[in-house]
């Protein structure tokens, strides 16, 4: 009796200590990644709060001995309108995401639930263009918003992007999941369709719609190609165009300017992103799996 | 796979067609007058912006077309021609497929472990690290190569000082042709890895839970489980990585263009870059247009392959 009982707490502390090695080892695992991922930006956020002998030294300062935050900070927003820039960006992906949203549930809809003769052509027709890259698209639609006197204003970030195939393909396939006898039950007390789509369809596809409009504001937010070739004006710019140009002409010696405003360029987004994770962790996979 | 049941299903069957039962065949006048009103102007929309431009841009690389200058002959496939003679070209394209290969292969071993091994954390710990990994993704990209420029300085440089501690470096990072491409990488894992690694959680969770219990009960390890149940349930979340990946790796250009702008020489010169020169600086756009096409050939093979690689995945 003894005996086994002996072996059975022999057993169990073996168990519970290599339950404890793995746990530590997940533990420093846990620890070292945590360090590695957020390690640049708090550089980045430490050297925006530096003055500037404290910024090229040997050893490197961990922790400035004094803080320059206001005097960093305020350089940037005297030096360039950031919140105009902040503006820009936040109207530009609003407006291109309210269409997409508009656009893609509307589309999906029709092509889900309105039998029209050769849909099917039509949506294969909108999907292949998922395939071609914008790159290839970029030279003649500049030419075309040359020709439509849209270069260098706001409008001609946004006017090639209100509708997504990728969106399109998206709400079709969640139209799937609205049952038909709702929508049949609405026509036959003769509601018109688009009412249909608007009051019964749409309310029922509110998880899809906020994951792909997080997910294709988040993508416009950060456009830098097409605002590079379309912008000229410093008042126009958005917040990519605005950083980068902020960092040119600067050198090695300004590094607490350069970060003071990338990290205004990234701290509002931080936050937004930390009220809301649940829902863009969501977007990103429900629009990875659903593909 | 996408086809709409309505359409190919006899009209009296199934819940889709009760309408029709009630008012005869076929969808109502009004419902066709709906569809057809909201329907065009998007379907418009793609001719115009995405078609157009894509046929605009064929026509335009096989001819000498120049912003500046009025006529614009045919020149068949000059421009390819031109291009593929150009050295820079080959460059850019070496400097392409070297980022695409190793930042994908990174991002999907890298995604692969940290997802499975954050998977296996404990709540809050799990959460708290999805957060940490998946916020470089959430910063934008001017902001993360500016970010890690300076953390690459090669004088003062952070990372030569921590290197310095385990014997590597220092190395001239941006600076230097051998060490640009590597240093422009590492940046872009770092950003972007985090997406790979909620794409991978998300792949995890859809495993239902007793293959691993009945795993752990006939014996198996950890990394037995990983290697036998996880890696080919998740094939089809890796594919769609890679995919995804490399489509988005071909068109690298924001860090490229926020850190070096392809320098130093041509070291970090990348296809998206070079067709921006050709097309934006020298406003030759007939051969800015023959590189889109040649871009879009390497993301068309891509696609293919793995067109190919899930055919065989149905097979399995």
């Amino acid at each position: 009796m003894a005996s086994i009982a002996l072996q059975a707490t022999r057993r169990s502390t073996r168990v519970s200590s290599q339950r404890l090695g793995l746990g530590a080892l997940k533990a420093a695992l846990w620890v070292a990644l945590a360090v590695v991922m957020l390690f640049p930006t708090y550089w980045g956020l430490i050297t925006s709060f530096k003055p500037p002998h404290e910024l090229n030294t040997d050893p490197p300062i961990f922790w400035p001995q004094q803080w320059s935050i206001v005097e960093n900070y305020s350089f940037v927003l005297t030096q360039i309108p950031i919140a105009r820039y902040y503006l820009n960006s936040f109207y530009v992906a609003a407006v291109s995401t309210l269409a997409v949203l508009f656009t893609s549930s509307l589309a999906g809809y029709i092509f889900e639930e309105i039998d029209l003769k050769g849909k099917e052509y039509l949506f294969m027709g909108i999907i292949a263009t998922m395939m071609v890259p914008f790159p290839v698209r970029m030279i003649p639609l500049y030419i075309i918003f040359r020709d439509l006197h849209l270069v260098n204003t706001l409008a001609g970030l946004y006017l090639g992007a209100l509708t997504s195939a990728y969106g399109i393909f998206l709400m079709r396939q969640f139209m799937k999941t609205v049952p038909r006898e709702l929508l049949d039950a609405a026509r036959i007390d003769g509601a018109g369709e688009f009412s249909i789509f608007a009051r019964i369809a749409m309310p029922l596809c509110t998880a899809p719609l906020a994951a792909l409009g997080i997910f294709h504001f988040m993508y416009e937010w950060d456009q830098f190609v097409w605002p590079l070739l379309m912008i000229d004006d410093g008042d126009l710019r958005t917040l990519p165009l605005g950083l980068v140009a902020f960092r040119t002409g600067f050198g090695v010696q300004d590094w607490h300017k350069i970060m003071a405003g990338a990290m205004m360029g990234m701290i509002p987004v931080i936050i937004v992103y930390l009220l809301g994770q649940r829902h863009f962790v969501r977007g990103i996979t429900l629009t990875g799996l659903k593909s | 796979m996408t086809a709409s049941k309505a359409a190919h299903a006899p009209p009296l069957q199934g819940s889709r067609s009760r309408l029709s039962q009630l008012v005869g065949s076929g969808p109502t006048r009004s419902q066709t007058i709906f569809g057809w009103i909201w329907l065009t102007p998007i379907l418009l929309y793609f001719a115009y912006f995405s078609y157009y431009p894509i046929f605009s841009a064929l026509s335009m690389s096989f001819h000498r077309w120049s912003l500046t200058i009025p006529e614009r002959p045919f020149i068949g496939l000059g421009n390819y021609v031109w291009v593929f003679n150009d050295p820079t070209f080959w460059i850019s394209l070496t400097n392409t497929l070297y980022f695409a290969a190793v930042y994908v292969a990174a991002c999907l071993v890298l995604g692969l472990v940290l997802g499975t091994l954050i998977f296996s954390f404990r709540e809050p710990f799990k959460s708290i690290m999805q957060t940490v990994v998946f916020l470089p993704v959430m910063t934008s990209m001017v902001v993360a190569a500016q970010v890690w420029d300076l953390m690459y300085m090669p004088g003062y440089g952070i990372l030569n000082y921590l290197l310095g501690f385990v014997g590597l470096g220092p190395y001239m990072w941006l600076q230097s042709p051998q060490t640009v491409m590597p240093a422009i990488i590492i940046l872009s894992v770092w950003k972007g890895l985090g997406y790979f690694v909620v794409l991978f959680i998300a792949g995890l969770t859809t495993i239902p839970y007793h293959l691993y219990e009945a795993a752990s009960i006939d014996g198996a390890s950890p990394f037995q489980a990983f290697w036998r149940i996880s890696l080919p349930l998740l094939t089809p979340t890796t594919l769609f990585c890679l995919v995804t990946g490399s489509i988005g790796a071909f068109q690298v250009f924001t860090q490229v263009y926020a850190t070096t702008r392809g320098g130093p020489g041509k070291a970090s010169h990348v296809l998206l870059l070079y067709l921006y020169d050709h097309g934006f600086r020298f406003f030759e756009m007939g051969r800015a247009s023959a590189i889109a096409f040649i871009l879009f050939g390497l993301v068309l093979i891509v696609t293919l392959i793995q067109l190919r690689l899930l055919r065989s995945q149905f097979q399995y």
